[in-house]
Formats: C-alpha cells, sequence, structure tokens
C-alpha cells in the first residue's frame, strides 16, 4: 500500500500575530493510490468579533479539499451561533455539520478565547453520517443508543469512528458512553467531548446542521479507508491518603470518610476563603483539583464541576461510585505537559504505517487551568510538534470521551487525541 | 499505581457493583447492568450473561450481531478466546451465577488478557452479588405478590423483610470491612472488622477466622475471633487444617451448615464442651486456592439457618478472601500467622513447649544424626485430680510437673507438653544409655507430694523410654509413636514404672490407630448401627422393650466386637458423639415401632458410658433425642455401669436427678460386679436393677451362686426395683432365676441383639409362654425343654 505523500495538509501561517493565512492551497494536496479513496483534512479558526465573518474565515481555512465531508465547528457561545453556523454553511453547503461550544478552542495556530474553529475532512475516502439526540427526551443512555446508531451508514468503510458531542451538564455522561457502546460494541471506537460554556457552568450548546441545541447528543459516524488513532492521557498524580466515598449519588459526592465531601475537599486541600462561599470561585478552584477514583490498573480522573454549599457535596461532571477510593489529585505543568506528548504519540503510534491528516483534541478544561496561558501556548505548540504539518483542531471540554480499548470511555480532566489518517 | 490502590481495587470494585445493583431502579435491567459493571471494572472489552442456554445480556458487541453461538460455547468451557469485531481474540473468563438457571457470567479481554488470581475472585464475588441481587429483587417482588394476594400472611412477609434487610446489612458489613482496608487499618483491626462483619450479619455469637498456615498447610491457624472462650481459642490457635467444621469448608472449597453440633459433621470435642449447637463455615479463597474458613457458631438451641444467612456468610467470606488479598495485607497476614505460630509453638499453661515445637526440635535433632533418647511421660490417675478437686488444681498441678521434669534433666535437653498431661523429654545431652536413669530419677521426683493449694497430691507417671543410637531411620513423629507406645505398655503393667521400647510393641498400636481412623471414617459414613435386644416379660408373655447395643459393621473386617472398638472411641473423645447419636437413633425407632403398637409400647435401654456423663452434655442430648423421636420419656431406659459412676459421685447424683426429672428411667447395669456400694444404690434414683449375665452364666453350677442371685434380686425388691435379668442362655438359668421372683428377661436363649427389622418381627410375636410365677420345679414351669427352647430361639430369630 503507498504511503500517503507529504504536503497533502494545509496550514497556515501567521501564528503568532493571529493574522489571517493566505487561501488554502489545493494544489499541493496528492492524490492517494487507488487502493485508498482520497482523503483531506483542514483547520481553521478565527477569532474575528462578527459571528458570520469568523465563520466564514475558519471555515474557509478549513476546506483545503474538493467533496468537503463533514465540518466540525468548536465555537464560544459568545457568538451568536445560527448566524455563524449559517456563514460556515453557505461555504460548504453539502457538508454535513457537527459541533458544539466551548470554553476556549484550540486550532494548529494555538489556542484561542471567544474564538471558533472548524474542521474539515474531505474526499472520497471518507464518508459520514450524522445524529443528533436529546437526553430530556430519550434519557442519557439511550440518546447515547440513538446516536450511535448512524455507525451502521457507514459499514462500507474498513475503519470507522463515531464523533460524539454531548451536554456535560446534563448528567452522567457514562451513561452516554455506555448507551453507544452497547449499539455498535467494541467495532467502532467513540471519541470526543462535552460542550462547554466559557466556564459559566450554565449552558452549553450542540450544533448539528444549521441547529444550535441544548442538552443534546450530536454524533458523525466517520467511515474511512485509513486508520484512526485515538491517545488519552490525564497527567494527575494523587495526593495524600485514599478516602472512601462513603456515601454518593451519582455524580454527587455526599461523604467522604463520613465527612460532608465539601468540607472535607475544602479542608484538605486548604482552599482559599472565597473558595468557601463564592460558587464561581469554588469552580475556578476546583478545576485544578478533580478528584480521583481507581480502576484496575489506574486511576479515572473526576472533575468536581460545582459546590452544594447547602447540602455540603460536591458535585462531579461522571458518577464517583460509592463505597470506592477517591483521592485529591495534583498536577503541574511538567505532568500535564507529559500527557499531552503521551497522548499524542498514543494517537500516532495507532496510526501504524499511516501519516496523520489531521488532529482532534478534546482537552480538558482544568489541564488548561494548571497551565495557564503560556503553558497552554505550550502544549499546543507540543501538539502541532506531534502532529508534524498535519492540521489540528479541538476545544477545552467538560468531559472528554474515548472509548476504543476495553469498555468504558468516559474521561475527566484528560487530553483525548483522534488521529485521522 | 501505589501498592495501596491495588490492595483495594478489588474490595472496591465488588463494593461498587453491590451499591450500584441495590440502587438501580425497579424494573432495571439488573443482569445487564451487571454485565456492564463487570466489562467496565475489569477493563474488558466484551462481556455476557448466560441463562437456560441463550445469551440474555450482552456488552461490547454492535446489538444486531451478539455472536450467540461463541458466547455459549466459552460459558461451557467449549473455547477460551472469542473473537470480537473491534477488539480482536479476546481471552475468557467464565464463573457460574447461581441465580440463573445454568447461569453463567462471561468476560472476554483483548488478548493478553493475562487473568489475575485476584481477578478470577473477584469475577467469581461479582457473580456471587448478582446472584444476591437478583434474589432480593424476586423475593420484593414475591413481597409485592403476597401482600396483594393475602394481607395477613404476617409470617412470610415478615420473613421477606427479613431477607431484603439482610441484604442491606451486607452491603454495610462489605463497606465496613473495605474502609478498614483502604484506611490501611493495623491489620488485627482489619481481621477483627472481618469477624465483627460476619458476627453482625449472622448474629451467632461465636466468629473465627481460620487461615491456613502457609508454611505449614496441615496447620490452621485462628487469627481473629470473638465469643470464644479463652481455653477455646488456646485450643484452636493452631490446629490441623482439616478439624472441625471449619476444616470441613476447607477440604470441601464449599459452605458447610450443621444445625446440630455434636450429631453432625465433624464436631470438635471442645466446641461440644463449649456447648456450641450449630454452626456454618465458609471458604475463604485467595484465587482459586482455598486459604482458609469463615466459621459461626451458636450455644442456642434449635437455630436454623436461613438460605439467606448462608448466602451471607459465603458472599461475606469471598469478601474476606479479596479483602486479604493486597500485597500489603498479605505480608502482614504471613507475618501475623507467623507471629500466631511461634506463640503456638508453647504451652500457655506451663510454658513449655508444645507438640509442634517438640517435634520440630526433635526432627533438627534427628537431622544431626547424634544419638538420643525419648521419654514420654503420661501422669496416672490425673484424671482424678482434675475430676475430683477441679480444673484449677489440675492446672496448678501439670505446671509444677512440668517444673519437675525440668528439673530432673540437663539443660539442654528439651521438655515438652504434648497435651493433656502428657509430658515429652528428648534427650540430647544425656548419653542413651543414661536414658533410662532419667526416666527413673523424674519418677521419682514426681511421686513426691504436691503441696497445691489447700491439697497435698500424690500422683505417679508411667514412662515409655526410646533410645536411638543412630538417628536418621525413623521420622520424630515415628520415634515419639514408639514412645508413646512404650508409656501404654508401662501402664498396662501397672503404672508407676518405665518401659523401654522394643518394635513389637508397634504392631499392636498400629492395628489401634487404624481402628482409630476407622472408626472416625464409621462415624460418618454410617456404619455404626443399633441392634437390639428384646426384653421379654414372661408374667404378661411378651417382649416388653429392648436394648439397644452398638454394632460396627466394617467394610473389611465385618462386625467388629464392641469391646474392639468402645474403649478407642472412649479415648477419641468419638464416644461422645456416637453416644448422642445412638440415644436419639433409638428413640426414634423405638417411637417409630410404637406407633403401630398403641397399647403395648416398647421401651428401649441405652446405655451411657463415663465420657458422655462427664461431658455435662448428657441431659441436653436426652432430651434432644426425647424431642426429636416424640417418644415418651418413661420408655427410655438409661442404662449406666457402676464403674461409670464412681469417678464423681456427686456429679453423677446431680446429673442423674436432673435425667430423672426428664421423667427417664436409670437402669444401674453389671450390679455387683464391681464396687458394689450399696450406699449408693440406695442414693441414686434408679428404678431397675439389672442382674449381671457373670451371676446368671454361674447358676448352672451350683447353689452358692444362686444364692448370690437370690441375694442381689432380693437386695433389688428391698429397693424397690425392678429387675431384669440378663445373660439367660438355658432354660435352666430362666428356671430359676423365674424361680427366685425374676419375670422379665434378656438373653441368647430368645435372641441375640438383632437388627431393627428382626426385632419387629419379635416384638410382634404373642406366642410366648408365659412364667407361672409361683412355680418352683423346673418341670411345673412352662418353660421350653433343651430340645424346645432351641426350638424356641429358632422361633424368635426368624
Amino acid at each position: 500500500v503507498a504511503q500517503f505523500a507529504e504536503g497533502q495538509r494545509s496550514h497556515f501561517g501567521g501564528v503568532s500575530d493571529g493574522a489571517l493565512s493566505s487561501a488554502p492551497d489545493t494544489s499541493d494536496v496528492v492524490i492517494m493510490s487507488s487502493a485508498l479513496g482520497h482523503r483531506w483534512v483542514g483547520s481553521g479558526s478565527s477569532c474575528v468579533a462578527s459571528a458570520a465573518d469568523a465563520g466564514r474565515e475558519a471555515c474557509q481555512q478549513a476546506l483545503v479539499g474538493d467533496e468537503p465531508k463533514l465540518l466540525v465547528v468548536f465555537a464560544s457561545d459568545a457568538y451568536a451561533l445560527p448566524e455563524l453556523l449559517a456563514a460556515i454553511r453557505s461555504e460548504a453547503p453539502g457538508a454535513a455539520l457537527i459541533g458544539c461550544s466551548t470554553s476556549g478552542e484550540i486550532a494548529t495556530s494555538g489556542a484561542t478565547d471567544s474564538g471558533v474553529v472548524v474542521m474539515a475532512l474531505g474526499g472520497a475516502g471518507f464518508s459520514v453520517a450524522t445524529a443528533e439526540a436529546d437526553v430530556a427526551e430519550l434519557g442519557l443512555r439511550e440518546a447515547g443508543s440513538a446516536v450511535a446508531r448512524v455507525a451502521a451508514d457507514v459499514t462500507a468503510s474498513p475503519y470507522r469512528v463515531l464523533l460524539v458531542l454531548s451536554d456535560g451538564l446534563a448528567g452522567d455522561q457514562e451513561e452516554i458512553v455506555r448507551g453507544a457502546y452497547a449499539v455498535v460494541g467494541a467495532e467502532v471506537p467513540l471519541v470526543g467531548g462535552c460542550a462547554g460554556d466559557d466556564l459559566r457552568m450554565e449552558r452549553t450548546s450542540q450544533l448539528h446542521g444549521d441547529r444550535v441545541l441544548h442538552g443534546s447528543v450530536i454524533a458523525a459516524a466517520i467511515g474511512s479507508d485509513a486508520p484512526f488513532g485515538i491517545g488519552v492521557e490525564h497527567g494527575w498524580r494523587r495526593v495524600g491518603d485514599a478516602m472512601v466515598v462513603t456515601a454518593s449519588d451519582g455524580v454527587r459526592v455526599l461523604t467522604l470518610d463520613d465527612e460532608p465531601a465539601l468540607d472535607v475537599y475544602l479542608r484538605r486541600l486548604g482552599a482559599p476563603a472565597e473558595a468557601h462561599t463564592d460558587p464561581a470561585a469554588f469552580t475556578r478552584f476546583a478545576l485544578t483539583h478533580p478528584l480521583g477514583v481507581s480502576r484496575r490498573s489506574s486511576e479515572e480522573v473526576r472533575m468536581v464541576a460545582e459546590a452544594d454549599f447547602e447540602t455540603r457535596s460536591l458535585v462531579c461532571i461522571a458518577r464517583v461510585p460509592q463505597g470506592g477510593l477517591a483521592w485529591i489529585m495534583e498536577g503541574d505543568d511538567e505532568s500535564v505537559l507529559a500527557a499531552t506528548d503521551a497522548a499524542c504519540s498514543g494517537a500516532l503510534t495507532a496510526l501504524g504505517d499511516h501519516e496523520p491528516l489531521g488532529l482532534f483534541a478534546f482537552d480538558c478544561i482544568a489541564r488548561r487551568g494548571v497551565l495557564g496561558d503560556e503553558g497552554v501556548k505550550r502544549e499546543v505548540e507540543r501538539i502541532s510538534r506531534h502532529a508534524a504539518d498535519a492540521p489540528v483542531g479541538g476545544f477545552y471540554t467538560y468531559g472528554e470521551i474515548a472509548r476504543h480499548s476495553a469498555a468504558g470511555g468516559f474521561h475527566n480532566q484528560t487530553l483525548v487525541v483522534l488521529a485521522v489518517a | 499505581v501505589s501498592a495501596a490502590s491495588t490492595a483495594s481495587w478489588s474490595t472496591q470494585q465488588l463494593t461498587e457493583l453491590l451499591s450500584l445493583v441495590s440502587t438501580l431502579p425497579e424494573g432495571a435491567d439488573v443482569v445487564q447492568r451487571a454485565v456492564e459493571h463487570t466489562v467496565e471494572a475489569f477493563d474488558g472489552d466484551v462481556g455476557a450473561a448466560i441463562a437456560d442456554g441463550e445469551v440474555v445480556a450482552s456488552v461490547g458487541y454492535a446489538a444486531s450481531s451478539v455472536p450467540e453461538d461463541q458466547l455459549l460455547a466459552a460459558a461451557d468451557g467449549a473455547t477460551t478466546v472469542l473473537s470480537v469485531p473491534g477488539a480482536g481474540e479476546c481471552g475468557v473468563l467464565v464463573v457460574r451465577c447461581d441465580a440463573l438457571v445454568g447461569g453463567r457470567l462471561v468476560l472476554g479481554r483483548s488478548l493478553p488478557a493475562e487473568f489475575t488470581s485476584e481477578e478470577r475472585s473477584l469475577f467469581r464475588g461479582f457473580a456471587r452479588v448478582l446472584s444476591l441481587a437478583l434474589e432480593a429483587r424476586r423475593a420484593l417482588k414475591k413481597e409485592r405478590a403476597q401482600r396483594a394476594a393475602s394481607e395477613d400472611d404476617a409470617l412470610a412477609l415478615k420473613q421477606l423483610l427479613e431477607t431484603l434487610r439482610e441484604r442491606q446489612v451486607l452491603l454495610e458489613q462489605l463497606a465496613a470491612l473495605q474502609r478498614s482496608i483502604s484506611t490501611r487499618r493495623p491489620l488485627h483491626e482489619v481481621l477483627d472488622a472481618v469477624v465483627a462483619g460476619a458476627t453482625s450479619l449472622i448474629g451467632d455469637e461465636v466468629t473465627g477466622l481460620r487461615l491456613i498456615d502457609p508454611d505449614d498447610p496441615e496447620m490452621a491457624v485462628l487469627v481473629a475471633s470473638t465469643g470464644l472462650t479463652a481455653e477455646m481459642r488456646d485450643i484452636s490457635r493452631r490446629s490441623p487444617t482439616g478439624a472441625g467444621l471449619g476444616g470441613l469448608a476447607i477440604s470441601r472449597g464449599a459452605l458447610v451448615v450443621e444445625e446440630d453440633y455434636s450429631r453432625g459433621l465433624s464436631p470438635l470435642p471442645t466446641f461440644m464442651v463449649d456447648g456450641v449447637k450449630a454452626a456454618m463455615a465458609a471458604p475463604v479463597r485467595q484465587g482459586e486456592k482455598v486459604v482458609g474458613s469463615l466459621v459461626v457458631a451458636t450455644r442456642k438451641q434449635g437455630r436454623r439457618y436461613t438460605t439467606a444467612e448462608q448466602e451471607m456468610l459465603v458472599a461475606f467470606a469471598e469478601h474476606t478472601g479479596l479483602a486479604l488479598n493486597d500485597a500489603r495485607t498479605v505480608a502482614a497476614l504471613n507475618q501475623a500467622v507467623t507471629d500466631a505460630t511461634r506463640q503456638a509453638r508453647r504451652d500457655p499453661l506451663t510454658n513449655l513447649p508444645n507438640r509442634t515445637h517438640f517435634l520440630e526440635t526433635l526432627r533438627e535433632s534427628i537431622g544431626e544424626g547424634r544419638p538420643l533418647s525419648i521419654l514420654f511421660i503420661d501422669l496416672d490417675d490425673f484424671k482424678l485430680v482434675n475430676d475430683t478437686l477441679g480444673h484449677p488444681i489440675g492446672d496448678a498441678l501439670l505446671t509444677v510437673v512440668g517444673e519437675r521434669i525440668t528439673g530432673s534433666v540437663r539443660g539442654d535437653d528439651v521438655v515438652a507438653r504434648l497435651g493433656g498431661d502428657e509430658f515429652a523429654v528428648l534427650l540430647r545431652c544425656t548419653p542413651p544409655h543414661l536414658a533410662e536413669d532419667t526416666a527413673e530419677r523424674i519418677r521419682q521426683a514426681l511421686t513426691q507430694p504436691f503441696n497445691l493449694p489447700g491439697h497435698h497430691v500424690l500422683i505417679g507417671a508411667s514412662t515409655g523410654v526410646v533410645i536411638c543410637a543412630e538417628p536418621g531411620d525413623d521420622s520424630a513423629e515415628e520415634l515419639l509413636r514408639d514412645a508413646d507406645v512404650a508409656m501404654y505398655q508401662a501402664k498396662g503393667k501397672g503404672k508407676g514404672r518405665a518401659v523401654l521400647f522394643a518394635p513389637s510393641m508397634r504392631v499392636d498400636l498400629q492395628a489401634r490407630s487404624h481402628l482409630e481412623r476407622d472408626l472416625r471414617n464409621a462415624v460418618e459414613r454410617h456404619e455404626l448401627v443399633l441392634h437390639y435386644q428384646p426384653i421379654l416379660d414372661l408374667s404378661v408373655g411378651r417382649v416388653v422393650g429392648s436394648e439397644a447395643l452398638l454394632r460396627w459393621l466394617h467394610p473389611e473386617l465385618g462386625l467388629v466386637p464392641p469391646a474392639e472398638f468402645i474403649p478407642v472411641a472412649e479415648d477419641t473423645g468419638l464416644i461422645l458423639q456416637i453416644g448422642q447419636q445412638v440415644l436419639v437413633d433409638a428413640a426414634v425407632q423405638t417411637a417409630r415401632w410404637n406407633a403401630d403398637r398403641p397399647d403395648q409400647p416398647l421401651t428401649v435401654s441405652v446405655n451411657v458410658s463415663a465420657r458422655q456423663l462427664s461431658d455435662g452434655l448428657l441431659v441436653e442430648h436426652v432430651r434432644t433425642a426425647l424431642q426429636v423421636s416424640g417418644l415418651p420419656a418413661p420408655l427410655l431406659t438409661l442404662e449406666l455401669t457402676e464403674s461409670v459412676l464412681v469417678h464423681d459421685i456427686d456429679l453423677a447424683a446431680e446429673i442423674l436427678i436432673e435425667l430423672k426429672a426428664l421423667g427417664v428411667r436409670l437402669a444401674i447395669d453389671d450390679f455387683g460386679t464391681g464396687y458394689s456400694s450399696l450406699s449408693y444404690l440406695a442414693r441414686l434414683p434408679f428404678d431397675i436393677l439389672k442382674v449381671d449375665k457373670a451371676f446368671v452364666a454361674g447358676l448352672n453350677r451350683g447353689q452358692t451362686e444362686a444364692r448370690l442371685a437370690a441375694a442381689v434380686v432380693a437386695l433389688g425388691h428391698s429397693l424397690q426395683l425392678d429387675i431384669v435379668v440378663e445373660g439367660i442362655e438355658t432354660a435352666e438359668q430362666l428356671a430359676i432365676m423365674a424361680g427366685i421372683g425374676c419375670s422379665t428377661f434378656q438373653g441368647y436363649l430368645w435372641s441375640p441383639p438383632v437388627p431393627e427389622a428382626a426385632f419387629a418381627e419379635l416384638a410382634a410375636r404373642t406366642d410366648l409362654p408365659r412364667t407361672a410365677r409361683a412355680g418352683r420345679s423346673a418341670g411345673a414351669l412352662p418353660v421350653p425343654t433343651p430340645r424346645a427352647h432351641s426350638d424356641a430361639a429358632a422361633l424368635l430369630h426368624d
């Protein structure tokens, strides 16, 4: 099988000054050998104030080939999202579109706030089908199942992946993953993230076609002639002794070691005074202090989203099982960046001999909290370095999805990388 | 991943699953959710539940393409690898799930799956938790249905609610155990949590956790317990792995339930004496290996273990295994077992090395190859001291004995207390030719009076001596046994002496030890049966009862005479168990016969041994036998020999009065052959005097014997005792005894002891000749002539 030629991807200059790139140069897209259908991936971003302008600009950058099949949009909800969608769709009317709101975006050029990133996939070697489901209507698990059924529409392709974007504020996201897994089984990996709202923790948006939805799950089944690679890593480590989750109810942790969970949490961490009373201050603080729960061979990280000052409990983004052990976790620049490297190489290694066409990054907002602006810059640079010349697109999430080996696949405070070949 | 986290991984997983399944809303697909949770917990790729030959839940396959055949094959063990789209080849783990018909849980994980033994245990635990959850749900459903059907079926409802409550308790106890492990409590607290958990789950007052000593799998150590007396704890601290109900749970690898402890499977004499009435034991596993057992027991009469309780004990034991599985705990556990073992190497009373320790030292000495000799010392009549002066004096005596023996040997010789009143000395400094001198020196030291608090005690000792000039051929156990054999010979020769071992002595002992082993088996295999010898009352002309006599039908040796095996049963304590069984069997059988003859109920006589009388449970056992059989108490006669009574006449009197209070009748057996103390015959509440066959046998010889027999009968009559004459073999004997006013007989003249079926036929006969009470001459008696009585015997034998 012939290898991909280099230089088929579009990339953009002017990284540091934020200047717009030149129009996509499609002339250097090299046609694949006959065994593999032609495929391309492009990425574009914009931070301009007007929703329509930003959408158009990012989309144009992303469209680096003919026959666009799928647009994946990660946009701050500071934009008027309907207008943004309309502008994007006008650039590629035939392509399917999925997307979500964010708490910061990732593009080849770097991380942005209040901006938009568009990833585009196209060419005969890709096939795409999309679906949406309303959580309130179907329940979490069935919503996961419902969107996963689109995977059946791309069965002709030898490689498949289900890209899932969901509302992390709509309940236990593990249930969505289970619902999807029940439909596609081990055959189709699941990857994606939970939409953000610039850390307000109020309402997130999911985008499908020209519509802006809330409390929904959106999925795109992508079929390809070449493999996908997935890498997952969090970079947190345990601090102090284990605590027993003596009472929990789904995502809500009521007591740790028989004491109100919030009190234990604040005391153990020596949280600043304002975090004891102010919900927003607490959320900011908690971002960089997740809980760890133990798994067979590692620990899973649970993002602490809110404090319930009334009941003295903690609300997490995923289930914290009662009777289990929990740790307070910490990370620093070094550990978080080490995780970045690991997630990227994991995804790329999984491609085998295939060169990556593009990288999706679903990066937890909490990791951004640890890294700070300077660190985030370094992180995105690292991702790009791993990607070599392949375009990168993604966003800062409220929870990440990656089910590729073994069951279970909802993560917190983690970087999930999907490499597309 | 730190050790502490892997440490509790599995307990945590199990708790999580339990938590999940017990909080699932009604109507949720528990099986599907459990399979899902299982696959996630094990980082598996696929999983399935099989019931009744069908896949009832699966995870990891696209909904439309569940490979039913492949999963069923995996469930049956026909394949160990699943080929899973997207995950490739997966290794398979399968476990039974009892709550589903033909239930199996199947787990697949990408190769190399490398399931650890901890994971296998956990998987089994998962299946059990799922079963519990399903059954709880069924119980709930049933409860609802029942409530709908009949509001007043309160008892059943209560039981069901109880079941449901019990699950909750299990959950709480598991969580508590989990907590003590995960918060890195010291090991003894973890072990105590296990015991406390089991105690609170099952509600019995005695709980013990026994773990096999990894260095010596023959022995198990009691690592935590509650509700045991200090003495029982000492005895149980280190004991043979196979001992007791806990031992059975270990050897069978399964739950053992015994609601009738002393009559049941493998009871421990100590526990019987302590009054344990019922017990359960469940195996504790690490991976596939059974490493110990969790035992609960109660002294309460009539305890019945519900299925829920049985399951909970198994689940908790399973969980315990997981809890003890992690590296930290295992290390600490081994240390604890080693400590307990070290502690267990000394006899707590005398602080001398115990048998285990002695054998170890002996083994080492044999290994060194230097000449050595062994003394086996057994106190004479120590039991008498214990029985008459009480255990505290007995204990004090043993302590001083230990000191005196130690004072009589050289510094590096080893003195050990083997148990009871047995001591051993390993002479490794003393040259062999001086062994007998040493034995003599010890004997003299022990014959000096012992000044104990409030008592001067005189005892003696019998000693067996083994001299081993060239050690190596015989094992430590063999040498000690030889010394034991020689000691027995010394006892046989009249106590207070030392006997040097000779190989010819072994033969006897071997036969005896085989007999002992066989007897133990016989009890379990029900080879011990009762034969019944009719007792006839010729004044009414029929069989009025029987004496139940124990027979052992040995699979190879045939019928073993009681004289051979009863002493062995007495020595080993098996007599307690056997005795109780005899009581119940005889009572039940007689009640059965009587059901068919309400107007002429039969009595039954059962012999009671000295051991039974002194173990304190006789009254209880008799009461149980009466309850179980429904036999009216006056129809049960207990026969006691004089020798049984003389050991402790006060105690005997006390027990006999209690027995009388139950309403049973008491017979003095073999009267006139032993001490024949008239005072106690008058003092004890006997109803019947049995004239021993020794008197009867002498009747043919002359007038003296006849007068003796007449005197015994007259004595009986004057004490208003009923008379039963044993051992009538000839018509002449019958004539004489009838002539002196006896009418109730038993003997070969009519029938030997016979199996129950044959006895039933005998008892049904109504054509027995009546005696003419006043008849004096043999000719006038309607007694069979020698020719005729053989016919009568034949008739009765039919």
